[in-house]
C-alpha cells in the first residue's frame, strides 16, 4: 500500500481506460458517463470514508472505475465545467502534496 | 500503425494545434480565460463535437473526446495521426487497434489545420500551453507540470498543413471517437 504518494498521478492514469462500454450504454443517449467523484478527487480523497485511489492498488482503483456505482449521467455541458473544475483541484492538491 | 501515446481528460476537449500557436494559450490555469471563451463558443452549438478555430493565429483543431477519460494517439504508416477515445467491449489492445484502423462509419471534415513549426501540440484544454517545447529533437515528449498526468503532448511531424476529421467506428460493441489528421499534399 502507498501512505503516501510520491507522484502526481491522478486522472485516468492507474484506473484503467474507462468509462467502459457498458458504463456508457448506462446512461441515456445524448449524455456521458461521468464518474462522481471525478477519478483526480478520488485519487486523492476516495469516497464515504474509503481509502483514496492512491492507497489503491491498480486492480482496485480498475475495480472501482469500471464499477457502474462509480458516476452516472452527465451532460457534455457539464463535463466541461467540470475540466476546469477538475484541473484547477487537481493543481491544489499537487501543491498540497508538495508534488510541484 | 505506431502507438504514440496516451491522453488523459477531466471532461472538456483536446486541443490539437501548432507547438507556437500553443505557447498563447492559458487554458484555465491561474484563472485564464482562454478555456471558459472557448466553452463559451462551443456551448452555442447544441450537440458540440468538432471545429477548427483560430488558436495563436494558427488554424487548430477543437475536438470533444465524449466525457471524462483517456484516449490513444497514433501514426498512421501514410503520416497520419489518429486520436482515437474508444470505448471497448473488452479492455485489450486488439480491440483498441481494431476501432483505430476501421473504416468509418460516419465522417465529418472539420476543416485545415496549420503546424508551421513541425511539432503538433496535444493537449486538454484546461492546460496551459506555456510548457509545451519549442524544439523537438524525439518525436514525442510528455509535456511535465501539468494539472492532470498524461494531459499535455508534443510530437515532432514532417509535414505542416494537415485536412481533419471527425469519426465514428462501430466494431461489433465496441465504438470510438476518432479526430483523423491527414497530411496535407502542398
Amino acid at each position: 500500500m502507498v501512505l503516501i504518494q510520491d507522484e502526481a498521478n491522478a486522472c485516468s492514469f492507474g484506473y484503467g481506460r474507462t468509462p467502459t462500454s457498458a458504463q456508457r450504454a448506462s446512461v441515456p443517449s445524448g449524455m456521458e458517463f461521468d464518474h462522481n467523484p471525478t477519478l483526480v478527487q478520488h485519487y486523492y480523497e476516495g469516497i464515504d470514508g474509503d481509502l483514496p485511489g492512491f492507497n489503491l492498488t491498480e486492480e482496485e482503483r480498475f475495480e472501482y472505475a469500471q464499477s457502474l456505482s462509480s458516476g452516472g449521467a452527465e451532460t457534455s455541458g457539464a463535463q466541461r465545467a467540470q475540466g476546469a473544475a477538475a484541473a484547477a483541484y487537481s493543481k491544489q492538491q499537487k501543491k498540497l502534496w508538495g508534488l510541484e | 500503425m505506431e502507438y504514440l501515446f496516451s491522453i488523459n481528460a477531466e471532461g472538456s476537449p483536446l486541443l490539437c494545434l501548432d507547438a507556437r500557436a500553443a505557447e498563447s494559450w492559458k487554458g484555465s490555469e491561474d484563472g485564464a480565460p482562454d478555456y471558459d471563451n472557448l466553452c463559451a463558443e462551443i456551448g452555442t452549438c447544441s450537440e458540440f463535437s468538432a471545429i477548427v478555430r483560430q488558436i495563436g493565429g494558427q488554424r487548430s483543431a477543437v475536438w470533444e473526446m465524449g466525457g471524462a477519460g483517456t484516449a490513444d494517439v497514433f501514426l498512421r504508416h501514410d503520416g497520419a495521426v489518429v486520436v482515437v477515445r474508444a470505448w471497448l467491449a473488452e479492455n485489450t489492445d486488439r480491440e483498441l487497434i481494431k476501432v483505430a484502423i476501421g473504416n468509418p462509419d460516419y465522417r465529418l471534415e472539420m476543416g485545415t489545420i496549420d503546424v508551421p513549426s513541425g511539432i503538433l501540440a496535444v493537449l486538454w484544454a484546461p492546460e496551459s500551453g506555456e510548457r509545451i517545447p519549442q524544439e523537438l529533437d524525439t518525436g514525442v515528449v510528455r509535456v511535465p507540470g501539468t494539472a492532470v498526468r498524461d494531459s499535455v503532448f508534443a510530437l515532432k511531424l514532417p509535414n505542416v498543413c494537415f485536412d481533419s476529421y471527425d469519426e465514428r467506428v462501430y466494431i461489433g460493441m465496441s465504438e470510438a471517437r476518432r479526430l483523423t489528421l491527414i497530411p496535407r499534399s502542398l
